[in-house]
């Protein structure tokens, strides 16, 4: 109390938040007890490696080697200029730790998901529940132990196929399936095992119209079933991204028809409706509040999991949501800005940073319409890239902390531009965009235009309206925001009334979903861009199954985008930092393909 | 007074028949539709699919059509299915109404025990120091939004106490004491908030009756202080505290929608903000419907009570 009334803060406030909360604390508290391992010793062997423009990163892993652990320490140090100098730190492993049973993990999402048909939706308020219930055929190899795949690595995974191989046409894809995996322990599976024919109506059913994803299995010729634990796909034509799709975090998981067909009509309106083969099982829903899951004694991948259970709660205020990790009842939090970070590690000393260096997969902008005659003059795109200042998003939305993007994201290695030539491409030039404004026969204050935006979506999006505003004006624009709930401006932007969206454009792991919005017809194509060079490099890069040549079409598309500033100025991207609370061990930073971390692998150190 | 209830009750009808109308024609005013509200960019429908959709939830019939099914199901006593969710509506406003209901009568009777005793003191203590700091406290209240006070008193409790109220609402009946403690803090701020009103109200309509002949002649026939007030002053003073609280019911409701998502309670508010985020109209309309009934019933309420305050007054 004393330390409370010696703050600044008003005398008022202090008063009334003061008595409303000694009220409630009164009542009790029931934040969760962390346990801390305090006895680790880490002994450092530095070695320096200098590399050029790598951001500012520190990932701590403690990596469990049958009974003892590995702390490793890998610290990248910012340098000012362009050259960043990474340390690597070789650690000697100190700490003997084993995982151990047991334990609820607690995650907070903002709202119910829509459905609990995995093929009904592609929200990831649901592929978070159905990646604790849910197998895929193969997936992507996970960041967390014993995996470890980098972030954006995006190597094929068994995961109920336990090998798989393409023949020479590119065409036909024979799974291998793991034999004694269970389905869940639910009436009318009773825990019997899959088999190849379970695959088969599985994939039939994403494949059919009811399915979100039919479109993305466009191409799916036949299903065969050799034998009971080998599956054969054939598709219509050569597809470089065809293993993508059927990795798919949001599209491919693998339900079972017996059990849809038992539920009727009902199928997708509860959380019973998740069963599956994945390593948790519904236990009990408690609709707008929480969904609980518990361990799978039978699932496949043994030891795994480790945690008892998990809980997803519905917290849809963002403070709310961080003071549920201040007081340690969830146990993984994002903050949005570097100072929330900042302010939670000085509320919870012990509590571990993951971050990436890679970023998020998802493509974000300023989208032009380019129906719109005004926007169909290259010179005034061109304006606009060269008046937009990203290094200004980077430095005061990320706190230095990102990257430039192009039309195909950094996130997606090997197909991305290097950041040299993004900055090149995107540099932010005013004189330059004022002249082409008037190239293009605009005064200042002469050219309006709207920057449409959606609430209760992205902050980020929003924050970077207002500084695109700012930045267009600055060279003559004349811009105003019309900021809308996200689904009156989604519902807006198909059906082209717009005149410029600063919204998310595409997601996903592979170039073909990224693409799929600038191709005449594609699904995402909201810039209504009709580019026959385009249109070539799609067709070009979706037969190309070599990853080199493959990538050297995308990023000519990029450069191209970029130059013609073609139908989006990109938002750079964040670094994305997550906290983890102390004792919860092998949490690996959400990756590229998946949102969420493995919670299979995770364990308490208690 | 029989006949005044029955011509209220009955008037309720049309009164809620605008309402929902009202509703449903603002909510297609705005572009897009439930099926919209499900696509995210990284969709893959295709726009037959999309059709189909909207066949299925019978969003391709003409508007008139729609509104009148849904009339005609309400008449049967079936709400329908919710267009985002495909759960029945009645099931989640079944759900969600306890919570509210809980809400607002935590908050209700903290606001009155604050503001009546503290207008009365505030008008007893008139002038004095003690009603100036009253008085400002109670300005302070009404005008700082309850949800800036909600977003504060999250994030410094955690900050200052490492304390945030339970998460995953839990029933009463199940576990009062963490049903307390969800409750608590939500409540204090709505009731906070809406006591300024009252107490304001209370004070000034005390120290108009403190002055009438009636309460002179009472303190002239002997009367102590106490008897005086509790029963001469307040009986008489609180009729206008009644309107205003009767009047301030549709507020809270307001209040009670931003607060219920801001500590995460699955009340009839956070269901109309989900359900307007995702042009979820047959589960919007339903609460509406809730929340236009409610409103009514305490204002009818209301009415009847002056009866009992004022025996002068009659319906007739």
């Amino acid at each position: 109390m004393i330390k409370l009334l010696r703050t600044s803060r008003g005398f008022l406030f202090t008063a009334l938040a003061a008595g409303l909360l000694l009220a409630t604390v009164a009542c009790g508290g029931t934040a969760a007890e962390p346990v801390i391992v305090r006895e680790e010793v880490i002994k450092e062997v530095p070695k320096e490696v200098v590399i050029e423009k790598e951001v500012v990163k520190e990932v701590v892993r403690d990596v469990p080697v049958e009974k003892e652990v590995v702390k490793e320490v890998v610290k990248e140090v910012a340098v000012p200029q362009e050259v960043v100098k990474e340390v690597v730190r070789e650690v000697t492993p100190t700490v003997i730790r084993q995982p151990v049973y047991g334990g609820t993990l607690a995650l907070a999402q903002r709202s119910d998901p829509p459905t609990f048909d995995p093929h009904a939706t592609s929200f990831s308020l649901l592929t978070n529940h159905v990646h604790l219930t849910h197998n895929r055929v193969i997936r992507y190899k996970s960041l967390a132990w014993p995996e470890e795949a980098r972030y954006g690595d995006l190597i094929f995974f068994p995961d109920l196929a336990e090998s798989w191989d393409i023949d020479e046409t590119g065409t036909v894809f024979t799974f291998h399936l793991r034999r004694g995996v269970k389905w869940h322990d639910k009436e009318p599976l009773n825990g019997r095992e899959m088999n190849s024919e379970d695959i088969k109506l599985a994939w039939k059913r994403m494949h059919e119209d009811s399915s979100r994803f039919a479109g993305f299995y466009d191409g799916l010729v036949s299903v065969e079933t050799p034998d009971q634990y080998t599956v054969v796909q054939t598709i219509d034509r050569p597809l470089a991204s065809w293993l993508y799709r059927v990795a798919d975090g949001e599209a491919a998981w693998i339900t079972n028809q017996e059990f849809v067909d038992h539920k009727g009509a009902d199928f997708g309106v509860a959380q019973d409706s998740l069963v599956g083969t994945g390593p948790f099982l519904y236990d009990r829903e408690d609709p707008g509040s929480r969904y609980t899951y518990v361990r799978n004694p039978d699932y496949f991948e043994q030891p795994y999991p480790y945690l008892d259970e998990v809980h997803w709660f519905i917290i849809p205020d963002r403070s709310a949501q961080e003071a549920a990790f201040v007081s340690r009842q969830i146990h993984f939090y994002e903050p949005r800005r570097a100072q929330d970070l900042e302010r939670i590690q000085q509320a919870l000393p012990d509590v571990k940073v993951r971050e990436t260096t890679g970023l998020a997969n998802t493509t974000s902008g300023l989208m032009f319409n380019l129906e719109l005659p005004k926007w169909q003059d290259m010179k005034v795109r061109q304006a606009v890239r060269y008046a937009v200042n990203n290094d200004r998003v980077i430095q005061d939305l990320y706190n230095g902390r990102g990257k430039y993007n192009a039309c195909i994201p950094s996130a997606l290695r090997g197909y991305s531009l290097e950041q040299d030539e993004l900055r090149s491409l995107y540099t932010y030039d005013p004189e330059r965009a004022k002249a082409l404004l008037a190239e293009a026969g605009y005064g200042p204050g002469e050219f309006k235009f709207e920057i449409m935006t959606f609430t209760g979506y992205s902050q980020d999006n929003q924050d970077i309206a207002v500084m695109r505003q700012a930045d267009l004006q600055a060279v003559g624009f004349d811009v105003s925001i019309n900021p809308v709930p996200v689904g009156e401006g989604r519902a807006t932007v198909i059906e082209g009334n717009f005149d410029t969206v600063q919204q998310p454009h595409s997601t996903g792991v592979e170039p073909d979903e990224m693409l799929g919005g600038y191709v005449p017809g594609g699904p995402r194509n909201f810039m209504r861009v009709d580019d026959p060079k385009v249109t070539a490099w799609m067709k070009e890069q979706e037969v190309e199954f070599d990853r080199d040549k493959r990538g050297a079409i995308l990023q000519e598309f990029s450069r191209y985008c970029a130059e013609q500033a073609l139908g989006i100025i990109p938002n750079p991207s964040r670094v994305v930092q997550q906290l983890v609370q102390s004792w919860v061990q092998n949490a690996a930073i959400a990756d590229v393909a998946s949102d969420e971390p493995d919670e299979k692998y995770i364990w308490f150190a208690r | 007074m029989t006949g005044y209830i029955v011509q209220r009750v009955l008037l309720m009808f049309p009164t809620i028949f605008l309402v929902v109308t009202l509703t449903f024609a603002l909510m297609h005013i705005v572009p897009g539709d439930a099926v919209l509200a499900q696509i995210e960019e990284g969709t893959n429908l295709r726009p037959e699919q999309m059709e189909l959709m909207r066949e299925r939830l019978g969003l391709d019939k003409p508007l008139y059509v729609q509104y009148a099914e849904w009339l005609w199901g309400l008449l049967k006593f079936d709400a329908g299915v919710s267009l985002f969710t495909g759960r029945p509506v009645i099931d989640q406003l079944l759900r969600a109404i306890p919570i509210s209901i809980e809400l607002i009568i935590f908050s209700q009777i903290l606001s009155i025990s604050i503001a009546i005793p503290v207008g009365v003191f505030s008008a007893i203590k008139q002038d004095t120091w003690l009603d100036y700091l009253l008085r400002t406290t109670s300005i302070a209240m009404l005008a700082a939004p309850s949800f800036w006070i909600a977003t504060l008193v999250i994030i410094f409790g955690a900050y200052w106490f490492l304390w945030a109220p339970p998460i995953g609402y839990v029933p009463f009946w199940e576990d009062p004491i963490t049903n307390l403690k969800q409750l608590f803090l939500p409540s204090a701020i709505i009731g906070l908030n809406g006591s300024a009103t009252k107490m304001r109200m209370t004070r000034s309509t005390v120290l108009e009756v403190l002055r009438q002949d009636y309460v002179r002649t009472a303190r002239a026939k002997g009367l102590s202080e106490t008897m005086v007030l509790v029963r001469h002053v307040m009986k008489n003073a609180l009729i206008p505290v009644i309107t205003i609280w009767g009047a301030s019911i549709a507020g809270l409701v307001n209040g009670s929608i931003i607060i219920e998502n801001i500590f995460g309670l699955p009340g009839v508010g956070r269901s109309m903000i989900t359900a307007i985020n995702n042009s979820d109209m047959t589960q919007l309309q339903i609460n509406v419907l809730f929340y236009g009934f409610g409103i009514m019933v305490i204002n009818l309420i209301v009415d009847i009570s002056y009866t009992w305050f004022d025996p002068r007054v009659r319906y007739s």
